[in-house]
C-alpha cells in the first residue's frame, strides 16, 4: 500500500527525468566528432591538472577507446551525477518531511503496520525510480553511439557495470537525503541540508590536496574511465568499490530507520 | 467476543515533554458497546492519552491495555483493531477521494458501509482530487475513511471539527449506530460539551493533564444549573436578584441567579431578550467553574466517570 501510494506520486518526476537523462545523453553523442576535432582547444581551457588530463583521454586522436573516456564523463562523471543526485534530492526529500509538513504523518504512522516498513515502502519505490533510468540511458546510448556520423561502439559489459556503480552511489544519496527527510521538519530544510552536503562535497573534490575525501571520488572519471576503457571488470569493481557504497548505503538507511522508529509527533 | 478484554483500561498513566508534564496519574476505561467522550481544554493532555493508546506515543509510567494488548510493546496489534482519527490531521491532496479511502482502509481486516441515513451527508465527490476539497469536504473524507475501518474501537480527536450542523448532526447518527448496531466501541474528545453528551454513554473530564473528580464536575455543573447566558437589546436592566459575571467576549452577559434560572427569566420583558441559554451548555463554562474551583484530581475511580445516562 505504500509503496503503491508512493510509486503514485513519483512516476511522472522518474519519467521527467528519465527524459532529462536522454535530452542531454542524445546531443552529447552526436555532437562528439565536432568536439573531438576541437578537443586540443578544450583540453586547454581545463581548469585543473585532473580535469586536463581527463579531457585529453576523451579526445586524444590516438586513442581507440576515446569514445568511451567520453562516455565515461558525459554519462557518468556528469550526466548521472547531476541529474540523478537532482533526482534523489527531489524525490527523497518529500519521503517523511512532507508527510510531516502536511499533517499527515501522523494518519500514516496509526496504520498497523511498522514504521519499518512504512520508510521502506517510501524509500525502494524511489530507489527503483532513480535507478531504472540509469540502466536505461546507458544501454540506449550504445545504438544512439552505432549512429552515423558518431559510429562508435561501447561494450554492453562496461555500460553495465559503470551503470551498476552509479546507480549505487545515487542510492547512497538517496539514504543520505532519507536521513535528511526523517530530521527535517520540512521538506525544504531536508533540501537545504543535502544540497549543502552535495555542494561541500563538490568543494572538496576540486581542491586537488585534499578531493581525496570527498564522496564525488566514489563516482568520478577515474572510477568510469578504467572500466570504459576495459581495464576494471566486473569483480575488480563491484567488490573493490561498489560493494562499499552499498554497505555505506545500508549503515546510512538503517540510522534513518532508527531515528524514524522514535520520531516523537 | 465475549471473552475479549475491555477495549481500553488505562490506569494512572504519566507522560512528560521534556520538562513540561502533559499527563499524571490520568486514568480511563472503555467497555464495549460504549461511547465514551473525553473532554478538557486545549492541551489538557486528551491527544497525548488517544496516542498513548494508539502506540504513537510511550507513556512515561502507569499501564495501558487496548483489548488486553499493551500499545507500547505491540503496537501494530493495537492498530488492527484500532481505528484512529488525530485531530490535526490532513488528507492527500494528490489522491482522489476514492484512493484517500482505499489507502486509509485497506490496512485493515475490511470496510464497513457508510450507513444509509447518514450517506448523504458525508456525500463527497470521490473521483475529484482531494486538493479541490473544502476543510469540510476533507474532514468528511476523513471521518468516513475512518469510520469504515472494520475495528473493534474507533478513537476520534476532535471529529467535528469544520463540519457544519448537519453533518455533525448525521455524525451523531454513525457513531451511534457504530455502538448499537455493530456493537463497536468509540471514545471521542470534543469541544462540544452537548453533543458528547447527546451521543456519549460516559464522559471523562481532564483537566491539566489529570482526570477531575466527579464530585467537582458534578458541583460545576450544578453551578451553572443557576446560570444564564442572555444576548439582550442594549439598555436593557437586569432584574434584581442575579449577580453578574465576568461577561464573555461574545458579546452575550452571563449572570448567575439564586433561585430557578427560567423564573428569573420570566421576570424580563420577552422582546428585550434576543437570545438566552440556561445551565450547562458550554464546555468552555463547566471548564471555567472546573479552573474557579481548583478542581483537578486523580482520586477518581476510571469506571465511574460522569454517567450522564
Amino acid at each position: 500500500m505504500i509503496a503503491k501510494k508512493t510509486w503514485r506520486e513519483v512516476r511522472g518526476m522518474g519519467l521527467a527525468y528519465l527524459l532529462i537523462l536522454e535530452m542531454m545523453l542524445v546531443p552529447a553523442i552526436l555532437l562528439y566528432p565536432e568536439l573531438r576535432r576541437a578537443g586540443s582547444a578544450l583540453v586547454e581551457i581545463m581548469p585543473a591538472d585532473f580535469l586536463k588530463k581527463m579531457m585529453q583521454q576523451v579526445f586524444d586522436p590516438d586513442s581507440g577507446t576515446a569514445f568511451r573516456a567520453y562516455m565515461a564523463v558525459q554519462m557518468f562523471f556528469k550526466g548521472v551525477n547531476i541529474v540523478g543526485i537532482a533526482a534523489a534530492v527531489l524525490m527523497g526529500t518529500g519521503m517523511v518531511a512532507r508527510e510531516r509538513e502536511n499533517q499527515t504523518l501522523e494518519f500514516l504512522l496509526a496504520r498497523p503496520i511498522s514504521r519499518s516498513r512504512i520508510l521502506w515502502g517510501k524509500f525502494w519505490p524511489i530507489a527503483l525510480v532513480v535507478v531504472v533510468p540509469v540502466f536505461l540511458t546507458s544501454w540506449s546510448a550504445i545504438p544512439i553511439s552505432a549512429l552515423e556520423p558518431v559510429n562508435e561502439e561501447l561494450p554492453f559489459a562496461a555500460v553495465t557495470i559503470c551503470s551498476l556503480h552509479n546507480a549505487a552511489f545515487c542510492v547512497l544519496v538517496l539514504a543520505v537525503t532519507t536521513l535528511c527527510s526523517v530530521l527535517a521538519r520540512a521538506q525544504v530544510h531536508a533540501a537545504f541540508w543535502v544540497g549543502a552536503l552535495v555542494i561541500l562535497q563538490v568543494a572538496l573534490y576540486f581542491i586537488q590536496k585534499i578531493r581525496v575525501v570527498s564522496l564525488f571520488r566514489l563516482s568520478d572519471f577515474e572510477v568510469y574511465g578504467p572500466i570504459m576503457a576495459g581495464n576494471d571488470g566486473f569483480q575488480s569493481v563491484f567488490f573493490g568499490m561498489t560493494i562499499w557504497v552499498l554497505l555505506a548505503t545500508a549503515v546510512v538507511y538503517l540510522l534513518a530507520d532508527r531515528l524514524f522508529r522514535r520520531v516523537a509527533l | 467476543m465475549n471473552e475479549d478484554p475491555p477495549p481500553v483500561v488505562a490506569d494512572a498513566i504519566a507522560k512528560s515533554f521534556g520538562s513540561r508534564r502533559a499527563l499524571q496519574d490520568l486514568s480511563l476505561r472503555v467497555a464495549r458497546r460504549e461511547i465514551v467522550g473525553f473532554v478538557g481544554p486545549n492541551g489538557a493532555g486528551k491527544s497525548t492519552l488517544l496516542r498513548i493508546l494508539t502506540g504513537l506515543v510511550p507513556a512515561d509510567a502507569g499501564r495501558v491495555a487496548v483489548f488486553g494488548i499493551d500499545p507500547g510493546r505491540d503496537e501494530i496489534a493495537v492498530r488492527r483493531r484500532v481505528s484512529y482519527l488525530p485531530g490535526e490531521t490532513n488528507v492527500y491532496s494528490q489522491m482522489t477521494g476514492q484512493e484517500y479511502l482505499d489507502f486509509a482502509t485497506g490496512f485493515h481486516r475490511g470496510t464497513l458501509p457508510v450507513p444509509a441515513a447518514v450517506q448523504e451527508a458525508f456525500e463527497v465527490p470521490l473521483s475529484a482530487r482531494v486538493r479541490t476539497y473544502s476543510a469540510g469536504m476533507k474532514q468528511k473524507l476523513a471521518l468516513r475513511a475512518a469510520l469504515t475501518c472494520d475495528v473493534d474501537l474507533f478513537v476520534l480527536d476532535e471529529p467535528d471539527r469544520a463540519l457544519d450542523a448537519s453533518v455533525r448532526l448525521a455524525l451523531r447518527r454513525w457513531i451511534e449506530h457504530l455502538r448499537s448496531e455493530l456493537g463497536r466501541a468509540v471514545l471521542l474528545s470534543s469541544h462540544h460539551l452537548a453533543e458528547v453528551e447527546a451521543l456519549a454513554d460516559r464522559v471523562a473530564f481532564v483537566f491539566n493533564g489529570r482526570n477531575v473528580a466527579d464530585e467537582a464536575v458534578r458541583a460545576a455543573r450544578e453551578t451553572l444549573r443557576h446560570e444564564v447566558r442572555l444576548r439582550l437589546e442594549p439598555g436593557t436592566d437586569l432584574p434584581d436578584g442575579a449577580e453578574r459575571l465576568a461577561d464573555p467576549p461574545d458579546g452575550t452577559v452571563r449572570v448567575r441567579v439564586p433561585d430557578d434560572p427560567l423564573r428569573w427569566l420570566a421576570r424580563l420583558s420577552s422582546d428585550r431578550v434576543l437570545t438566552a441559554e440556561v445551565g450547562p451548555t458550554r464546555l468552555e463554562d463547566v471548564y471555567a467553574v472546573l479552573a474557579e474551583s481548583g478542581a483537578t484530581g486523580n482520586d477518581v475511580d476510571p469506571s465511574a466517570t460522569e454517567a450522564l445516562r
